[in-house]
């Protein structure tokens, strides 16, 4: 039985636990390991959920200070993703709720019409304003939890660890973020009537 | 276990060939800027290195252990406790005070507290001090019914060889006492109270209750 990597072992081949130790015991590099594995997932939850390239910006970079501030907090039995998240989702719910009081005093409806540019450049181009669209008008909570389980592709036990809900409730809010999106994007039965 | 209320929303989902389509556009990674790469870890390198948690609730974690370690871990502390009580509380190395109950097999010695024998005059009461020492040459007691002196209440042996006896007439009510083992004071394993005294000592307590 082994007892953990070896301390010369890469920093890359580390997991996230192993990784946390190094920067915890004064190696301050293993972090910039951390950062560049898991900033790209940050972004892009980010930016799906904000809809916009810069906001997703700022919050991801105060979620990673903040992370690495609060270090010593983190247990190793917990997905370290998933607590990152949690943070993550933190930020991106006080940003919007900032941004929609914001766009509400100085240009309602602003918020209606989402930064599509930030979505990847597919070649449905009509399908990709549609999906940005669509997620824009999903309610918060259900945007999360979509999100976290068919983009991030989360399991529901990480998912609960990243938004502090229960399971049975995240698979709700799933199941209806889905039937919203069928409907938004005109693939269900409702979307015809 | 899902219930049959919770949803299957992988089963629910597998079937929307349209959202499929949407899922694969919102999972295209989203490119990391290196500028903005750089200026998070420029402010990272800026922090204090993060510390561990060191409050007790931090370091607190529940632990699982197996019934069966658990249940021999307790067998094995027993078994330990019992070899150090019979090793260490045995009367050939502690002293122990006799109950004063003569005529038995044991020559009335046993460990217990100082014992109530009789009442000496009014207002006071005869006391039996007892003390096991079997290896001691001169054994007195000492308290504040006789000026803390060695050599006022000298102890004598009793017949089983072992036991050190004094009987004191004692007015009713609290005295302080100890035992003098071969010019050591020694307080009283079986006494009810010990109080230090002044100068750091361990004295026994001895309550005299009234007729």
């Amino acid at each position: 039985m082994t007892d953990g990597p070896a301390p010369d072992a890469p920093a890359n081949v580390l997991t996230d636990a192993a990784l946390v130790r190094r920067v915890l015991n004064g190696n301050s590099t293993a972090f910039t390991v951390l950062v560049d594995r898991h900033a790209p997932a940050c972004l892009r939850l980010a930016t799906r959920m904000l809809q916009n390239r810069h906001d997703a910006e700022d919050v991801t970079q105060q979620t990673l200070l903040r992370a690495y501030k609060a270090l010593g907090k983190y247990d190793e039995r917990e997905q370290y993703r998933a607590w990152l998240f949690a943070i993550l989702l933190n930020r991106c719910r006080t940003a919007a709720q900032t941004r929609a009081r914001r766009l509400h005093v100085v240009s309602p409806g602003l918020d209606k019409a989402p930064d599509v540019a930030v979505l990847p450049n597919v070649a449905r181009a009509e399908l990709r304003d549609d999906i940005a669209r669509a997620i824009a008008q999903l309610e918060l909570p259900y945007r999360e939890a979509f999100l976290l389980k068919h983009v991030e592709e989360l399991s529901y036990e990480e998912m609960a660890v990243a938004t502090g809900v229960g399971v049975s409730a995240l698979k709700m809010r799933v199941k209806r973020a889905c039937e919203r999106l069928q409907i938004l994007l005109g693939d269900g039965d409702d979307a015809k009537q | 276990m899902r219930s049959n209320n919770e949803p299957d929303s992988d089963a629910e989902f597998a079937a929307t060939p349209l959202l499929s389509d949407a899922l694969h556009a919102l999972k295209e990674p989203v490119a990391v800027r290196a500028e903005w790469r750089d200026s998070v870890l420029r402010e990272i390198a800026d922090l204090p290195r993060p510390q561990t948690e060191r409050n007790g609730f931090a370091l607190w974690r529940p632990i699982s252990i197996r019934p069966l370690y658990a249940i021999a871990a307790c067998l094995a502390a027993m078994v330990v406790g019992a070899v150090a009580a019979t090793t260490v509380l045995r009367p050939s190395v502690l002293p122990a005070v006799a109950n004063g109950n003569n005529g038995d097999a044991n020559h009335g010695v046993e460990s217990n507290a100082p014992v109530q024998l009789q009442t000496a005059s009014a207002g006071h009461k005869t006391i039996r001090f007892a003390l096991v020492a079997p290896g001691a040459s001169h054994v007195s007691i000492v308290g504040d019914f006789n000026g803390w002196d060695p050599k006022a209440t000298p102890m004598s042996f009793a017949r089983d060889g072992n036991t050190w006896l004094v009987d004191m007439p004692l007015s009713v009510g609290r005295h302080l006492y100890a035992f003098v083992v071969d010019g050591d004071i020694v307080a009283d394993p079986s006494a009810a109270r010990v109080v230090d005294d002044d100068f750091g000592v361990q004295n026994s307590v001895v309550l005299v209750g009234a007729p």
